[in-house]
């Protein structure tokens, strides 16, 4: 969910900040003169970081509201890079309740063309739903919609700022900044950047006429799993209200092959169809 | 546990190919695991080796005798030990707030280190495992989930006694004696798969006086696997695997990556005769597709060979662990150390949160599953008490139990009861128990079978889909809920076929089943006894008089009708076509034709009551062939979604009350967007319908509504306010219910709403004018 950009084609990537990232030969170039083009070099190389063909991952998100009790959505993720610009992803909702079985289908086609189904198990059908929303909760976490879909590099104008130590490691410290206002719900974005393995360990979202931020992403494990650097805890922080939405990935299996015709209406609206594919826990 | 190659040695198929080769590898390992069992051996511990010189002296001190003579020497030796620690973490102030959390939960030896990756906080170091289980159990129980082990070799000192006998005098076996061991150099040569279990045994050997020498090393092993079929589901390899266990036979499930399928590993053999036994037994179990498929694997293994020495010397041992290396293998997964990163405290800072995480309950995909799927209870205080009745209340459970033995088959059995109470005038209670989604379910390629009562809603659009018209209504609490609470499942066969986008929908309803009425005297039947008046009809002072003196019978017999729907979810656009033969689920009510003629020969409706043979109405659910279809694209930012069905039968009632059949046209077009970007959502819709070439009927031949829903979700999602509305645009009808939910306390919710009707006579807004009424409920699932 970093603005620089990981890239955010398929929620499953972005609902887990799985931000799989390698090095990047070269890195070192950025200490370059212009710190314009230096910034956009690196958030190319976030953007074009490996994450695998495919993804399948159970997941947990806690929303915790200062003065209540967490609530929880537990959901299964999955995710497939199709080729030719083309990504799709699927989330099931096992929890709560009264969103048990709900899924979310989302077809990302190369340009900006998106197509979004959402099933609702109660009226069994699968509805088509607005894929340019934007701003919006996603079911009542801290994550605007616009958290969950691509963003190229090239809608942003990104500048690298600085380096600077957080939490410990040297990042580098990269501006991103929409080239068309009107197309993000931010007005900036900063993000920190862990060069060893290009992911965001922080991001700083700030909205228009706000010179604070509004909301941070912070970070606080990363494991390799597969070969692929994925972020397995992080938090998101709405630093007005102080409500936070802590993400975390109980099992993520990258590469097995998971069927193209996986990421269809019959799979979404049936999940039992998904369920064979759901990784174990043990 | 290593491996760096396989390779095939005889033709399989290709498909079979890498399953044969994951499995054989695995089972050809099992077989290697076998190999330290044979030699290993107990009782290499020595009695007489103590971590401090003060337990040496006292152990000395008990065994010193006349015939011998005892000393204690200090030495030192080399154990293995694996740290537990937490982390890691970018910055040392953070290491320390951790480190002072463990302290004041009574973890006391909690060492910050530094490492490569970062801080970390060790919190024991343990050359034994139950010791190291139980600090890491501890640490799970207080909320820590961070945590991994580092192995280690380190040198210790060791106090050893050592027991000489003296001259004349005859050893005692029981005792560790130098002239035991003297010139009895023993060698002995452990095998291991597991690096950590050998460096264990390493370190044991050298505190038992021996010196271990540990190597890597790649051998080649000549494996013959025994595999039954690839079965396209994982649930029956996963049955025919449990079945041979049963028998006793070790069985693993593997995955086909190519079949897309699994197949069941009975076992991997060096041993010809083992692989014959084997063979046979499943056979007699009654599994004829058996492979035998023979492979060759390359494994490493860790050797170690031991050498007992003579005590002094072991005392302070000269051993080595000398590692020859293996060649370099495909695993990058063996680093403890580079594979995880903890950034901040954070993740630590919340372990309460943790137990939340833990109790998230586990979805249950396959197997048996039974629960109580809803509890709702509401209470309704009607506005306007001037025709009697003042109050409406409902409640509602819903469970099920389901079954799902394999991916093919399901099978579900639901139930749910209805309770409904009115106060005033005419007041009733009334409970009912009816059946749910009950059926029997089967899952093929691409396709889905369903036998048995099902609840099937066709169509698009929101609220009023025009196309859905083979399922059953429930206007039992008339159209207060959302469309998912009303309607009811109906016995009936559906084949859905799924290609290529495309999805094939075929519905058979054997059995009519009505809509689902409320109470005769309930506000919300669809028939004012007290005023005369059916819904949706004008009143007639000429025909107020029947309903009011007369008897209402019901036509539900036969089939309940069929059709077929062809769906397409596509790049941009989702449409769908359908053609149905089906039967209205709403009654409609036709005149007895004796009574009829009466009335309208005499103008008497007492005559005409006296005139009617049978039942003065009865409901009729007319026949009628649909043709419609519905689409769906995104646009503007918003959805559109539109839906249309053409009726070739349609009922209504001419001026002198016949009930014919006209043809008719239902439509609905809707828009739904999200205000500003961002968390309401309205759905706006435009429907109309038609009765066409109608002679003179006493229906509205055109109605137009203005309908939707506006909902905004707040306080993120704690709380919900919501409007769903219907205004008619021809004449005056208006229904409004406006309501606001806390759902922040998760599974329940609890509502507080309103049901507002209003309109001219003839609208369904007029018919409940007197009906508005404030509601409150509590609403759970499960």
């Amino acid at each position: 969910m970093d603005s620089c950009r990981a890239r955010t084609s398929t929620p499953w990537k972005l609902i887990f900040l799985s931000l799989l990232l390698l090095v990047v030969p070269g890195l070192h170039a950025f200490a370059a003169a212009n710190p314009d083009q230096a910034g956009t070099k690196l958030a190319q190389a976030v953007y074009d970081r490996p994450h695998g063909r495919d993804a399948s991952s159970r997941g947990v998100m806690l929303l915790v509201d200062p003065g209540h009790a967490p609530r929880i959505r537990q959901m299964y993720v999955y995710g497939r890079d199709r080729g030719g610009g083309e990504n799709a992803s699927l989330i099931r909702f096992v929890a709560p309740a009264d969103i048990s079985g709900t899924g979310m289908l989302t077809i990302d086609h190369a340009g900006d063309n998106t197509d979004q189904w959402v099933y609702l198990p109660a009226l069994d059908r699968a509805r088509r739903i607005a894929s340019s929303r934007k701003g919006g909760r996603f079911v009542g976490s801290d994550l605007f919609y616009e958290d969950l879909r691509d963003r190229e590099v090239s809608m942003d104008r990104h500048r690298l700022l600085r380096k600077e130590k957080f939490q410990g490691v040297m990042c580098d410290v990269l501006e991103s900044i929409p080239r068309d206002p009107d197309n993000s719900v931010y007005s900036k974005r900063i993000s920190w950047i862990y060069p060893a393995a290009l992911i965001a360990l922080r991001v700083d979202f700030y909205e228009r006429g706000k010179p604070q931020p509004v909301k941070r992403s912070v970070v606080h494990k990363i494991e390799k799993i597969q070969g692929y650097w994925t972020v397995m805890d992080s938090t998101v922080t709405d630093l007005v209200s102080g409500h936070q939405t802590r993400m975390q990935i109980q099992k993520i299996v990258y590469d097995r092959g998971l069927p193209d015709n996986f990421f269809s209406r019959e799979v979404l609206s049936d999940p039992t169809r998904e369920a064979a594919f759901r990784p174990a826990l043990q | 546990m290593n491996w760096t190659k396989f390779r095939r040695t005889r033709g399989c198929s290709s498909a079979g190919a890498a399953l044969v080769a994951r499995t054989c590898v695995a089972w050809a390992l099992l077989a290697v695991a076998a190999v330290p069992l044979a030699h290993a051996r107990e009782s290499f511990r020595s009695a007489n080796d103590f971590d401090t010189r003060a337990a040496a002296e006292a152990r000395a001190r008990q065994l010193r005798g006349p015939s011998r003579s005892v000393e204690v020497v200090k030495g030192t030796q080399q154990v293995s030990v694996r740290r537990l620690e937490l982390g890691y973490y970018g910055e040392f102030e953070l290491a320390r707030i951790v480190q002072h959390a463990l302290q004041t939960q009574g973890i006391t030896p909690a060492v910050i280190r530094r490492t490569t990756s970062g801080y970390a906080v060790s919190v024991g170091r343990f050359d034994r495992d139950g010791a190291l289980k139980r600090q890491s159990d501890r640490l799970h129980a207080l909320g820590y989930r961070n945590l991994h082990t580092i192995t280690t070799v380190e040198t210790r000192d060791v106090y050893r006694v050592v027991v000489t006998a003296l001259p004349g005098a005859a050893p005692r076996a029981s005792e560790t004696s130098r002239t035991s061991a003297q010139g009895a150099q023993k060698s002995e040569r452990f095998v291991y798969i597991s690096r950590a279990q050998a460096e264990r045994k390493v370190a044991q050997l050298q505190q038992q006086g021996y010196v271990a020498t540990m190597r890597k090393e790649s051998s080649v092993l000549h494996v013959k696997t025994l595999m039954l079929r690839v079965y396209p589901q994982w649930s029956d390899a996963k049955r025919t695997a449990a079945r041979l266990q049963k028998n006793g036979i070790p069985t693993r499930v593997v995955n086909d990556p190519i079949e897309r399928g699994y197949a069941v590993n009975a076992g991997a053999f060096r041993d010809q005769r083992n692989l014959h036994a084997r063979y046979q037994k499943i056979r007699k179990i009654g599994y004829k597709s058996i492979s035998i498929i023979p492979v060759e694997v390359s494994v490493t293994r860790y050797v170690i060979d031991a050498t007992a020495l003579p005590t002094q010397q072991a005392a302070t041992p000269p051993a080595t662990v000398a590692e020859t290396p293996a060649p370099a293998t495909a695993n990058t997964e063996s680093g403890d150390e580079s594979q995880v990163m903890v950034f901040g405290g954070t993740a630590e800072a919340l372990p309460s949160y943790q137990s939340a995480l833990d109790s998230s309950a586990p979805d249950q995909a396959m197997g048996f599953r039974a629960k109580v799927d809803q509890l709702w209870v509401e209470a309704g205080q009607l506005t306007d008490r001037s025709q009697g009745v003042d109050g409406s209340y409902y409640v509602n459970g819903a469970a099920s139990a389901r079954w799902r033995p394999s991916q093919h088959w399901e099978y579900r059995i639901a139930a749910r009861v209805d309770g409904y109470l009115q106060t005033g005038t005419p007041d009733y209670s009334d409970g009912k128990l009816d059946y749910g989604d009950t059926y029997v379910r089967y899952r093929g390629t691409n396709m889905r079978l369903t036998a048995g009562a099902q609840t099937v809603i066709w169509g698009r659009v929101d609220g009023i889909p025009p196309t859905d018209r083979l399922s059953v209504q429930d206007i039992s609490r008339f159209s207060l809920d959302d469309l998912q609470d009303r309607r009811r499942a109906v016995p009936a066969l559906r084949l859905e076929s799924f290609r290529q986008g495309y999805k094939f929908d075929a519905l058979w309803v054997p059995d009519f089943r009505p809509a689902e009425l409320a109470n005769r005297d309930s506000i919300w039947y669809p028939v004012d006894r007290q005023r005369g008046q059916f819904v949706g009809l004008p009143y007639s002072p000429l025909v107020a008089p029947m309903i009011k003196g007369g008897t209402i019978g019901e036509d539900d017999g036969g089939q309940g009708g069929y059709g077929v729907r062809m769906s397409r979810t596509g790049s941009g656009l989702d449409y769908a076509l359908t053609v149905q033969r089906a039967r209205q689920s709403l009654p409609y009510y036709e005149m007895n034709d004796a009574a009829r003629r009466t009335l309208l020969a005499t103008g008497s409706a007492t005559a005409a009551l006296a005139a009617a043979t049978g039942d003065t109405f009865v409901a009729r659910h007319p026949w009628t062939t649909v043709v419609g279809g519905d689409l769906g694209f995104e646009s503007g930012g918003a959805t559109w979604r539109m839906e249309l069905a053409y009726l070739s039968a349609a009922p209504a009632t001419t001026t002198d009350l016949r009930l014919i059949s006209v043809k008719g046209l239902d439509w609905v077009a809707g828009v739904e967007f999200y205000p500003g970007d961002a968390n309401a959502r309205v759905n706006l819709q435009l429907a109309g319908h038609h009765l066409l070439n109608t002679p003179n009927i006493i229906d509205r031949k055109n109605i137009y509504s203005f309908n939707g829903s506006l909902e905004n979700v707040f306080a993120y999602n704690r709380w919900r306010a919501k409007l769903r509305f219907s205004v008619g645009l021809d004449k005056r009808d208006i229904y409004l219910n406006p309501e606001i939910a806390y759902l922040g306390w998760e599974p329940h919710e609890v509502y507080l709403g309103m049901h507002y009707f209003d309109g001219a006579d003839g609208t369904i807004g007029g018919f409940h004018k007197d009906h508005s009424m404030i509601v409150v409920g509590w609403r759970a699932h499960f």
